[in-house]
């Protein structure tokens, strides 16, 4: 919670010391950051307010921006379904450690229109992959795979109008987590672009994180696995004991 | 003296309101996704009534269910023992009642029993690490299940043939021998009125355990005929005796996985519980009305539907060539 705070206050003072005479800056708020997963949970949207402040320089030019969310890194296992003694199995699976259980990469119009980077793909290969750190597979046809997979899963959002610009420096962008998004801490990264070039980002974070009995559960399962284990036992026999008293007729 | 705590009256909440405030969605938060309770409540009283009306555990109906409205299928066996164990418990209370449990055969079974399950849950950790886990489910599923179906299907229309056409249906009489009693460490059973060696008791509840924990069914459907042709125990006491050793093996089995793999779903599991005993009651009390051998016909043709449907899915080209596992951080 506080490296949270740290982090966003960090960002949050890096964006308002960027170099005056450089043009653009960016500042951005987002509408929650913490989302809480209780019982009744089924997915959240969260809003990202943008505003681009001019260095003094008045830029009139359009502004286009790229919003990536990533969350907590986890170990992906991509398994490629193939035929094997007319069986269909799935063959072994490429490993890509450290890459992203979630990812949002949202911008107000199609890439190719703006940007040299090419289309929403590349850009979300290029924030998955950027950090090396896959070890088994650098074959570029399974991060594709990979990409479209989990796009399939909805935890993977690639979309080219999820960023509205309210004013000509004023813009919103809707990040929508699904039913199924991971657990953990969340990195959302905004870049301005002017006529095809990078002019500022900065960065904000939120955390997904469950509470109360769903949170009582998942930390007793893993912190107190026997005592868990045996409430489940004892929770079971109680029931069918309860079942054939209440039922009882003989 | 503290004053009552606000009561919202009857007359300002009307019953046909009161259902919205009771959560239609839950998150599961072991399976970390959140499920629809009905469908839950509504998977629990099918295969519980399933269960009730053939004496089985259901345990090979609930798992397949539970992977096709998508919870993944480590956490789908792991939490389906939680609930046969709760459905063993059921049965077996009502047997004991009657007096129809051998507690000593129960015993001896057990001895395999837990050797059985700790070697089921091993297995599956290992399978689980080495990313087969689904792969082997569907083959054994395919194959337990298509054959045990079979062999059901094929034995109880012998017995429907027999009876239509009027020859008399010769009974396994209870207490006869084969060549497995002959086996060493011969012991008696009263209750049963059997004299069988320990040997093959051993290996069928090692196997009955075993199949339990890596496969998350109960075995009943398994245990009853092997413990009827195998070890000629009568069918007096034949359910009540597989009904405790299937809710010993079974608790076991929660307790171990919930331990090694803490993929047991509390709320997954007490949901599908409270549906599966109320549902099993309404199934006892349905299998009085039919004849045993019509019975065991359809629960064969039960089982070996849900084989065959196994069976497409591995055959058939699937839907999706990829798919994506999350790998536990620290795997």
């Amino acid at each position: 919670m506080i490296a949270l705070l740290l982090r966003v206050s960090v960002t949050l003072a890096m964006a308002a010391t960027a170099d005056a005479a450089n043009a653009e800056s960016l500042i951005v708020s987002l509408s929650a950051h913490q989302v809480r997963v209780s019982s009744s949970f089924v997915g959240a949207d969260l809003v990202l307010f943008g505003q681009i402040v001019n260095g003094g320089k008045q830029e009139h030019g359009r502004y286009d921006v790229v919003v990536t969310v990533k969350g907590p890194p986890r170990t992906l296992a991509l398994g490629q379904k193939e035929k094997m003694l007319g069986i269909w199995t799935t063959a072994k699976p490429r490993i890509f450690r450290n890459a992203p259980s979630y990812m949002a990469v949202l911008t107000n119009q199609p890439p190719m229109k703006f940007s040299d980077a090419g289309s929403l793909t590349d850009f979300a290969l290029k924030s998955a992959f950027d950090g090396g750190s896959d070890v088994q597979s650098a074959a570029s046809p399974d991060r594709h795979a990979l990409i479209s997979t989990m796009q399939d899963r909805g935890l993977y959002i690639l979309q080219s109008d999820a960023v509205t610009f309210l004013t000509s420096t004023l813009f919103r962008a809707s990040i929508h987590l699904p039913p199924e998004t991971p657990v953990g801490a969340y990195d959302v990264d905004a870049t301005i672009f002017v006529r095809g070039t990078d002019v500022g980002r900065t960065s904000s974070a939120f955390e997904v994180f469950k509470v109360g009995v769903e949170q009582f559960l998942a930390t007793s399962a893993q912190a107190h696995s026997l005592l868990y284990g045996l409430c489940v036992a004892l929770m079971a026999t109680a029931t069918g004991w309860g079942a054939a008293l209440a039922f009882r007729r003989d | 003296m503290p004053a009552p705590p606000e009561i919202v009256s009857c007359r300002c909440l009307p019953v046909w309101k009161v259902y919205r405030l009771f959560p239609v969605q839950i998150y599961l938060p072991i399976a970390e996704l959140p499920a629809n309770i009905l469908v839950l409540l509504a998977i629990g009283l099918a295969v519980g009534f399933i269960s009730g009306l053939f004496g089985v555990g259901g345990g090979f109906l609930m798992t397949p269910l539970l992977i096709f409205i998508g919870i993944s299928s480590a956490v789908a066996v792991a939490t389906v023992t939680s609930h046969i164990a709760a459905s063993s418990t059921s049965s077996a209370l009502s047997y004991w009642r009657k007096n129809a449990i051998d507690v000593h055969l129960a015993l001896v079974l057990l001895t395999g029993g837990i050797v059985g399950t700790a070697a089921g849950v091993w297995l599956f950790t290992a399978l689980r690490a080495a990313d087969m886990l689904d792969l082997l489910l569907a083959i054994s599923y395919v194959l337990m299940l298509g054959s045990i179906g079979g062999l059901m299907l094929i034995e109880s229309v012998r017995v429907i043939v027999r009876t239509s056409s009027g020859k008399p249906v010769v009974a396994r009489k209870g207490g006869s021998h084969s060549w497995l009693h002959g086996l060493p460490f011969k012991l008696r059973f009263k209750r049963s009125g059997i004299y069988v060696s320990a040997i093959p008791i051993c290996a069928i509840g090692l196997v009955i355990g075993f199949l339990g924990a890596m496969m998350g069914i109960g075995g009943g459907f398994i245990l009853v005929p092997m413990l009827i042709y195998l070890l000629r125990v009568p069918t007096r006491t034949v359910i009540g005796t597989s009904a405790l050793l299937t809710l010993i093996t079974m608790t076991a089995s929660v307790i171990l996985h919930a331990v090694t793999n803490q993929l047991v779903d509390a709320v997954l599991a007490l949901i599908l519980m409270v549906g599966g005993v109320i549902g099993a009651q309404f199934g006892a009390r349905a299998s009085l009305v039919m004849r045993p051998e019509r019975l065991r016909f359809l629960l064969g043709l039960l089982v070996l539907s849900v084989g065959i449907r196994f069976a497409i899915g591995l055959f058939s080209t699937p839907d999706n060539f990829f798919s994506v596992r999350v790998v536990d951080s620290g795997a």
